[in-house]
């Protein structure tokens, strides 16, 4: 128990340690995207969810009017979504920490009983899975609290009841992660000498990830659209909520629970179920925990990829692009970052086009077309985005950075290889998102192919200006795979940067076309503008900013390039 | 340093392969110069060793020899190439060995090789020939044909060896080549090392086994505080002063410090 409890506090002291986190490597950019992107998905997600509440609980099924059995069905679906969200957490948690952690094949050496260290290290778990609850939880609770504010529902203890919930959820989370974390493990090794297989899977998943994403996204523009919302929630869609809330267990026993439909029943059902699940999860992982250490002492689930090749000639250059490919396709978080990115930017666009189209026409009123101003938006931004990851080009070399400058290879052609690998990919899958926006009737050929110069150009100019800024400043990895695996302060700022620049050309570009628009010409010449002049000024306004990124980018790229690479110390 | 003097007066008639002359380095601001007023030649045919302390500027001066460090005063040459103002045909002339393991271990064992080759322009044929020949002296198998990132620390070593020296280098710069090999590798190498520089190469490296340097080195650089405080024959070591290279380093080392 003594083994038990020193673990255990060393392990929440290295989990809510701010002592040696924040010094001068750290991403203070990076943490204030991470926390204000949080706040903003928070935000909108109450948002929309107290939308939902008020519209669906008024709802009348067959001339009946049931608000708490509508509640009982959102808070259900809820519930699942956090179970299902904590369980994919808790999944990655079980096998980065403890199947695949180092601190194991540390700790296994020391008089420790082996049952000591899993049980720190899920009782670990468990305290993040409960803090991740709570973030998710939370504001949803309280939209719950607020929307139904004022009925019998909302009494004191509805709100311990919902504290009692952040608990209770992470238990039978941890079971389900548990039982599924040993079947990951296995598909995880074996992919592991599987590039190819990875790659394809994470691109399909991906893509089948941001179908699913954008089709939410519709769905929820559609239902903050007044004339789409009946359409929305119609017979279908209770059904569906009704049919889920009699078969998803337990959640729909904590939704009876905390709607205070025989609460204490539930409490003593829910109790018996996650009491059983922790002690079943424990129990788990423990067994694979056994076994997998035991295979990695033998030397078993390591990588075993193998490919018989033998030498060919190639140019300088086409030796360094063939690494540069290498080295993202076997690495499954660089294939994630870039070429998975990359390959299904297509996806994502048309899915977007489609969506925004109606949403943003809508929005104004469907007054104007802008179909050609929101392509460029929605390409550009997802082409910055997906660049970011050069911004790691040379961080990614590691030590091999130090061997590469005592190689007979000049540093341009080391630079400029990757900037040429980055590049091909980015423009690659520019073109084909250009050519799908064309094909669907979004934008026609002129216009598709000046949003191909423009983001190809600007896209090229990001990936010039990431590859120097990280050159400036490279962070390299100090794990053993040298492998960068978070996120870097140029790496932020090229996210911020990209964002910014692509958001201020498209900000502009929209608001220009929402004004060339016939129905818009009143307004603007309200305003005082000539709305003849809206398309020179929008081509004229491209046409300069286009060209002062690329210009500033090739300057800042070459300016001293050989001094700073030669002084640029591993 | 007189003795240094006269030596290199003595091989002045040899064939000069790598010079490093009047070198200087500094890190930084820093006060102290890790690398002060280096001077050191090789010739053809020979091996030469770096032997200091830790942190006496042995890698120093490796990272300025490779090319890899920038540095404030001094000359590096290989043959006729100056390695700041040439440096790409400098390089061509050397092979080298970090004492990391740095490898790209996303890439099998001969796609490492089949880098290497390229990056040296060396032809296809010619390429895979001089793989089957680097096999027989560093037995990796048919484990050339799997992952790096798969291999123990030792392959890694192996690899980064076979790399360095698939252009069959003019001059061979190891750091600390044998820790984490085996014996038979050790072994291998070692004879390696001797016949590399038999065939009218020069090699030169850096460790802190003494007792290796000693069999396998005619001449031995002493680094001591950044500063090269002698220059010594491993034979004279025996001959002339009747002790061992371990001793005599460890005596000089003791001197300096006397001095200080």
């Amino acid at each position: 128990m003594s083994d038990y409890l020193l673990l255990l506090k060393k392990d929440i002291k290295s989990m809510f340690s701010i002592k040696g986190r924040f010094n001068k490597k750290t991403d203070y950019l990076g943490i204030f995207i991470s926390v204000f992107l949080t706040l903003a998905i928070v935000a909108v997600v109450v948002l929309v969810y107290r939308e939902f509440l008020l519209t669906y609980t008024e709802i009348k099924e067959y001339g009946k009017w049931e608000p708490l059995l509508r509640l009982k069905e959102i808070m259900t679906v809820t519930y699942t979504v956090i179970i299902i969200i904590n369980v994919f957490a808790g999944i990655r948690k079980i096998n980065r920490e403890i199947l695949a952690g180092s601190d194991i094949v540390v700790l296994v050496r020391l008089p420790i009983k082996p049952e000591s260290i899993f049980l720190s290290k899920l009782t670990t778990l468990f305290i993040s899975q409960v803090l991740i609850t709570a973030v998710t939880l939370i504001p949803l609770t309280v939209t719950v609290g607020i929307v139904m504010n004022g009925t019998d529902l909302v009494d004191t203890m509805f709100w311990i009841r919902s504290i009692l919930m952040v608990i209770i959820l992470p238990m039978v989370s941890l079971l389900m992660a548990a039982a599924l974390s040993m079947a990951t493990y296995h598909i995880v090794n074996f992919l592991k000498s599987h590039f190819v297989l990875t790659a394809i899977i994470i691109i399909v998943l991906l893509g089948a990830g941001f179908v699913v994403y954008s089709e939410i996204l519709g769905t929820v523009g559609d239902m903050l659209v007044g004339e789409v919302r009946d359409q929305f929630f119609s017979q279908g869609t209770m059904k569906f909520f009704n049919l889920m809330y009699r078969i998803l267990y337990p959640a729909n026993l904590c939704a009876r629970f905390i709607l205070g439909d025989k609460p204490w029943l539930m409490l003593l059902l829910i109790l018996l179920i996650a009491g059983a699940a922790l002690a079943l999860a424990f129990f788990i992982v423990i067994k694979i925990l056994n076994k997998v250490m035991k295979a990695g002492m033998e030397g078993r689930g390591r990588n075993t990829f193998t490919k018989r090749t033998k030498i060919k000639h190639r140019s300088g250059l086409l030796n360094l692009i063939k690494k540069e490919f290498i080295m993202v396709l076997r690495t499954p978080n660089y294939t994630f970052q870039f070429l998975a990115t990359a390959v299904t930017m297509p996806v994502m666009v048309f899915c977007l086009i489609v969506n925004f189209s109606g949403f943003v026409t809508n929005l104004i009123g469907g007054l104007a077309n802008i179909d050609f101003e929101l392509t460029i938006t929605i390409i550009m931004m997802l082409s910055v985005l997906t660049n970011t990851f050069c911004a790691s080009n040379i961080s990614r070399e590691g030590s091999m950075f130090t061997m590469e400058k005592t190689m007979p290879i000049s540093y341009k052609q080391i630079v400029f290889s990757k900037i040429i690998f980055c590049s091909t990919v980015s423009v690659a899958s520019i073109l084909i998102s250009c050519i799908i926006a064309c094909v669907t009737g979004y934008v026609n050929v002129l216009q598709a192919l000046l949003i191909f110069v423009i983001t190809a150009v600007i896209s090229v100019s990001e990936i010039m200006f990431a590859t120097r800024k990280d050159l400036n400043k490279p962070r390299f990895a100090d794990n053993e795979e040298n492998e960068i695996k978070e996120s870097t302060p140029t790496i932020s700022f090229v996210i911020m940067l990209g964002v910014l620049v692509s958001g201020l050309i498209s900000g502009v570009l929209l608001i220009l076309g929402i004004l060339k628009d016939e129905s818009f010409q009143k307004l603007a010449t309200k305003a005082g503008i000539n709305v003849a002049l809206v398309q020179p000024i929008s081509i004229a306004f491209i046409a300069v900013v286009v060209v002062l990124i690329t210009g500033v980018s090739v300057i800042y790229l070459l300016k001293g390039l050989s001094k700073r690479f030669y002084n640029t110390v591993n | 340093m007189e003795k240094i003097v006269e030596n290199a007066l003595q091989n002045e008639e040899m064939t000069k392969v790598v010079s490093i002359s009047h070198l200087s380095k500094r890190y930084g601001k820093s006060p102290v110069l890790a690398a002060d007023d280096i001077n050191i030649v090789g010739y053809k045919n020979e091996v030469i060793g770096l032997l200091g302390r830790n942190g006496a500027g042995k890698s120093t001066t490796i990272k300025c020899l490779t090319g890899f460090l920038p540095f404030e005063q001094g000359e590096i040459k290989f043959l006729e190439y100056d390695i700041v103002k040439d440096a790409i045909n400098a390089k061509k002339t050397f092979g080298y060995v970090p004492d990391d393991r740095s490898v790209f271990d996303k890439m099998t064992g001969m796609e490492y090789l089949d880098f290497m080759a390229n990056v040296y322009k060396i032809p296809a044929d010619a390429a895979n020939a001089r793989v089957e020949e680097l096999q027989k002296h560093f037995m990796l198998g048919d484990r050339i044909h799997s992952i790096i990132s798969s291999y123990s620390f030792g392959m890694k070593k192996k690899i980064s060896i076979m790399g360095a020296l698939m252009h069959n280098p003019k001059v061979l710069i190891l750091d600390e080549p044998f820790t984490g090999l085996d014996p038979q590798t050790t072994y291998s190498l070692r004879n390696y090392i001797k016949e590399h520089a038999k065939n009218g190469n020069t090699v030169f490296f850096s460790s802190h086994n003494i007792d290796i340097v000693e069999k396998i080195c005619d001449r031995v650089y002493i680094i001591h505080k950044g500063k090269l405080v002698d220059e010594v024959t491993v034979s004279s070591c025996r001959e002339k002063y009747h002790m061992s290279l371990e001793e005599y380093f460890l005596e000089k080392c003791a001197a300096e410090e006397g001095d200080e």
